[in-house]
C-alpha cells in the first residue's frame, strides 16, 4: 500500500477522533483525559495524513479550484456567524406569544404577583431524572418564572441520581421527581417543596416559602355545615363537602381545621380566619357571644349564606351591616338557562373582585340569597363595601316557581350578592388584629367539590380568603385551566372510525398512485 | 425567480405523476392514521376515569386530557413530526442524485439556469411535496371537529391546531432543505436518503442529550435541538427563537447546497 492512501486512512480516522472528542468529553465519559486523548491522537492522524500528501496539497493549493474552495469557505464561515449571532438574539430577547384559548401557557396574575413580591432571591431547584416526562414541562416553567424577575428567581435542573447529597438534604427519596424552592443561603435558608410539576403547585409553594408562619383557618362545625373530609359526606350527596377547597387552602399554605364552639368561651388566638359555611341549626346564644366577642376583637370570618337556612346569626350580621333577604335571588336576563343560578360581571371596585373585573371572568352563582345593605344599628366604626351585585333585571322571589317572573312586593333591581365589611378596632384592649374583616356571600353551595372547578368561583372565594387574611399576595386570579371538551364515540364508533382511518383512507391514496402508474404505462 | 418556478413545477409533476409518491402518502396516512385512533381511545379513557373521579384528583401530567386539543391534537402533531423524520429522506433523496444518477446534471449546469435558481427551484418543488404529504394529516382535527363537543361550541382551539401544524410543516421544510443538499453531494439515491436520516435523526435527540448536560451547553444544545424548538410551538406558543432557528437551518442548508452545485462548476 502506498503511503499517500495509508495516511489518507489514517487522516480519515484522525479527523474522526478528533471531532468525537466533544461528544467523549460532554456526552459519553465525560471524562477530560479520554477526551485528550482522543484528540492528541486525532491531531496526530490528521499530522500523518498531511504529511504524507504534501504533494497533493501543494497542487491543489496553487490550482483555481482551490481559491474558489477558499472563497466559498469564508462565505460559509460569514453566513454561519451571521446566522449564530441572529440565534443569540433572538434566544436571549425574543418575543413569545401565547396564543392558546385563555393564555394556559402564560404566567397567570397569582404568579406574577407572586413572583414580585419574593423579598428575596429564591432558587427552585428540579430533581427529575433526565428521562421524566415532566422534565420540558418543568424547564418551560422555570424558565418563565426566571424571565418575569430574572434578579429574584433562579432554577436548576439535577438529576437527583447525580446529586445525592442534595436529596439527601431535602429528605427526597430515591428516584422521586421533586421541585424544592429555597430562599435564602447558608444556616437562614428555608425550603419547601411543590407537591407536583404545574404553575399552580409550585406558585403555591413560592407564597408558602415566603409567607411569614402559617395562616391558620377554622371552619366552624356542628351546625350541619358542609363536612370538611370526603369520607364524612352524604352517601347519597358524595360530592357536598369542602374537601377541595382545604386541598386548595393547605396548598396556598393555609392550615385548615374543622373547630366547635360549644363549650368554649373565646375562638384560639392562632385563627387568621373563621369559615361558616351553609349552617342549618341555629347557633346557641353564648356560640354567637363568641362570634362577636371574636370579631369586636379584630377577628376576620368569612360567612356563607344558602337559601332557606336559619342560623341565628342574623343579629350578628346585622350589627356588621348585613340582612339576608328571605327568597332566591334570581335575573331574568344575566342566568345560564335557570333564573335561579345567577350569571355576574357586576362588580365593585373592592380589592377581592378587581382581579375578576380585570380578566372579565363572571361569577355563576347557583340558588343564591342577596343581602340587604343596613345603614342603621351597626357596631361602632363597621364600614360595609358592596362587592357583587346581579343585573338591574334581579329580584328576590319569594314563592318560586320553575318559570318565575318578579311578582308584585317582591325586593327587585340590582341585588347585592356579596359584601366586604371592615371594622375599626385598634381602640379595643387586648385586640387581635386593629381591623376586624367580615365577608358575606350569599351562596355556599359555590364553594362544594362539585362546583369547586369553576374558576371565577374559585377565585372569588380565595381572594376573599386572601384579603380577609390580609394575604395581598393571595388577592389574585389563579392559573386558568382548559375549558373541557369531550368525545362521544362508542364501540361502534371508533370501529367505524380505525376503518376509515387505517384502512379506506390509505388504500385509496395508494389506489390513486396505481392509477397513475398504470395511466402513464399505457402511454 | 421565473426559471426557478418553472424547476419546481417540473419537480412537483415528476413527484405528481410517479407512484413513490403516492406510497410514501400512503405510508404517512397509515401510520399516523393507526396511531391517531389509538390517541382517541387513549383520550376516551382517561375522559371515563376523570369522570368516576375528578380532574382534581388526577394527576397534572393527565391534565391535558381534559381537553381534545392538548389531549389529542398536540401528541398528534408529534407522532407527525417523528413520522416526517422518516419520510422526508425518501422524497429528497431524488432532487439531485437522480439528476446525476442519470447523468442530466451536466446538462442542467450548461443550461442557462443560474445555480441560486436550480437550488431554489428544486427546494420549492420539494417544500411542495412535503406540504402535500403533511396536509393529509389535517383531515384528523376536521375529523375530531366533527366529533367534538365543548360548552363554548368548538371543541377544538384552532389558533393551537394551526400553529402547531405550522410548525409541523417549518419542520418539514427543514428536513427538505437538509435533505435537499446530501442529495446535491452523492448521485445515489439511498445513500442520501440514508445519510438525510442520519443527520436528522441525533439531532433531533440533542434534548436527550442536553437533559443530561450542564450549563451553558445545555441551553446551547437545547436550542439547536429541533423537538425542544417545536415543542412550544405544537402547544400554541409561538416564538421568535424557533422561527429564527428553522429559517437559519433552512437557509444555511440552501446556502451549503448552492455552494455545492457551484463546485460542480470549478471542479
Amino acid at each position: 500500500m502506498k503511503a499517500t492512501h495509508l495516511g489518507q486512512y489514517l487522516g480519515a480516522l484522525g479527523l474522526m477522533l478528533l471531532l468525537s472528542s466533544p461528544v467523549t468529553l460532554f456526552i459519553t465519559s465525560g471524562s477530560l483525559l479520554a477526551a485528550g486523548v482522543k484528540a492528541g491522537l486525532g491531531l496526530v492522524l490528521v499530522g500523518v495524513f498531511l504529511a504524507t500528501n504534501l504533494t497533493s496539497f501543494r497542487q491543489f493549493a496553487t490550482s483555481q479550484a482551490s481559491v474558489a474552495l477558499l472563497r466559498s469557505g469564508l462565505v460559509v464561515l460569514a453566513v454561519l456567524c451571521g446566522l449564530v449571532a441572529l440565534n443569540y438574539v433572538a434566544a436571549t430577547k425574543g418575543a413569545r406569544w401565547d396564543l392558546t384559548q385563555g393564555r394556559i401557557h402564560s404566567l397567570s396574575p397569582q404568579t406574577v404577583t407572586a413572583l414580585e413580591s419574593l423579598p428575596e432571591k429564591v432558587v427552585a431547584i428540579g430533581f427529575l431524572p433526565p428521562t421524566h416526562e415532566a422534565n420540558a414541562l418543568l424547564e418551560s416553567l422555570f424558565q418563565r418564572y426566571h424571565e418575569q424577575v430574572p434578579e429574584r428567581f433562579e432554577y436548576q435542573l439535577l438529576d437527583p441520581n447525580n446529586n445525592p447529597e442534595l436529596a439527601a438534604r431535602f429528605n427526597l427519596r430515591a428516584g422521586q421527581a421533586s421541585v424544592v424552592l429555597v430562599r435564602g443561603e447558608g444556616p437562614n435558608a428555608s425550603h419547601t417543596t411543590a407537591a407536583s410539576v404545574s404553575e399552580q403547585d409550585l406558585t403555591n409553594a413560592l407564597i408558602r416559602l415566603t409567607s411569614v408562619g402559617t395562616q391558620r383557618v377554622y371552619f366552624i362545625t356542628g351546625h350541619g355545615e358542609w363536612p370538611l373530609e370526603k369520607d364524612q359526606a352524604n352517601p347519597s350527596d358524595p360530592g357536598a363537602t369542602l374537601s377541595e377547597l382545604r386541598r386548595q387552602l393547605l396548598h396556598e399554605g393555609y392550615a385548615a381545621d374543622a373547630m366547635y364552639l360549644v363549650g368554649t368561651t373565646d375562638i384560639p388566638r392562632d385563627a387568621s380566619l373563621v369559615i361558616i359555611a351553609g349552617a342549618r341549626v341555629p347557633y346557641t346564644q353564648p356560640e354567637v357571644e363568641v362570634l362577636r366577642k371574636y370579631l369586636a376583637g379584630g377577628g376576620r370570618m368569612l360567612y356563607f349564606a344558602d337559601v332557606g337556612l336559619e342560623d341565628g346569626l342574623g343579629p350578628l350580621l346585622a350589627e356588621y351591616g348585613i340582612q339576608l333577604d328571605e327568597g332566591i335571588a334570581a335575573d331574568s336576563q344575566f342566568n345560564s338557562g335557570n333564573p335561579y343560578v345567577l350569571v355576574s360581571k357586576f362588580y365593585s371596585n373592592h380589592a377581592i373582585v378587581q382581579p375578576l373585573l380585570q380578566r372579565n371572568l363572571n361569577v355563576q352563582l347557583p340558588m343564591a340569597r342577596s343581602l340587604g345593605l343596613l345603614r342603621e344599628g351597626l357596631a361602632p366604626g363597621v364600614r360595609v363595601e358592596p362587592m357583587v351585585h346581579t343585573s338591574q333585571n334581579g329580584w328576590v322571589e319569594t314563592t318560586p316557581t320553575q318559570n318565575a317572573v318578579p311578582s308584585d312586593g317582591e325586593k327587585a333591581g340590582q341585588l347585592t350578592l356579596a359584601a366586604a365589611i371592615t371594622r375599626d378596632t385598634s381602640d379595643t384592649p387586648d385586640k387581635r388584629f386593629g381591623e376586624a374583616r367580615l365577608v358575606v356571600l350569599g351562596d355556599a353551595d359555590l364553594l362544594l367539590d362539585s362546583n369547586w372547578g369553576h374558576e371565577a368561583n374559585r377565585n372569588l372565594v380565595m381572594n376573599a380568603l386572601g384579603w380577609a387574611s390580609h394575604q395581598v399576595a393571595r388577592i389574585t386570579v389563579r392559573p386558568p385551566d382548559r375549558e373541557v371538551s369531550t368525545l362521544e364515540l362508542d364501540l361502534s364508533a371508533v370501529k367505524r372510525m380505525r376503518f376509515i382511518a387505517t384502512d379506506l383512507f390509505p388504500l385509496t391514496l395508494m389506489g390513486l398512485g396505481i392509477a397513475i402508474w398504470l395511466a402513464r404505462r399505457h402511454k | 425567480m421565473r426559471t426557478a418556478l418553472a424547476i419546481a413545477r417540473k419537480e412537483l409533476s415528476i413527484y405528481f405523476t410517479t407512484p413513490w409518491a403516492y406510497g410514501v402518502f400512503t405510508a404517512m396516512a397509515a401510520l399516523s392514521s393507526f396511531l391517531f385512533v389509538n390517541l382517541l381511545v387513549e383520550f376516551q379513557l382517561r375522559q371515563a376515569e376523570a369522570r368516576a373521579s375528578s380532574w382534581e384528583q388526577m394527576s397534572p401530567n393527565l391534565h391535558a386530557y381534559r381537553n381534545l386539543t392538548d389531549g389529542v391534537v398536540v401528541p398528534l402533531w408529534g407522532i407527525v413530526i417523528a413520522i416526517t423524520l422518516f419520510v422526508a429522506p425518501f422524497l429528497s433523496m431524488r432532487l439531485f442524485a437522480e439528476e446525476k444518477r442519470n447523468k442530466t446534471f451536466e446538462l442542467l449546469m450548461t443550461a442557462p439556469v443560474r445555480s441560486i435558481e436550480l437550488v431554489l427551484g428544486k427546494y420549492l418543488g420539494g417544500l411542495g411535496i412535503i406540504s402535500a404529504t403533511l396536509g393529509t394529516t389535517l383531515i384528523f382535527p376536521l375529523v375530531l371537529s366533527f366529533h367534538g363537543h365543548a360548552e363554548s361550541g368548538t371543541a377544538l382551539d384552532w389558533t393551537t391546531v394551526l400553529l402547531g401544524f405550522g410548525g409541523v410543516l417549518l419542520w418539514g421544510a427543514t428536513c427538505m432543505a437538509v435533505g435537499l443538499f446530501i442529495s446535491a453531494l452523492t448521485e445515489s439515491q439511498m445513500l442520501a436518503a440514508f445519510l438525510t436520516f442520519a443527520v436528522l435523526l441525533p439531532w433531533m435527540m440533542l434534548t436527550g442529550v442536553a437533559q443530561s448536560a450542564e450549563e451553558p451547553l445545555r441551553s446551547v444544545l437545547l436550542h439547536l435541538s429541533f423537538d425542544a424548538q417545536l415543542h412550544e410551538m405544537t402547544r400554541g406558543v409561538l416564538e421568535v427563537k424557533a422561527l429564527v432557528f428553522f429559517a437559519s437551518v433552512i437557509a444555511f442548508s440552501l446556502l451549503l447546497t448552492h455552494r455545492t452545485v457551484e463546485a460542480r462548476r470549478w471542479a
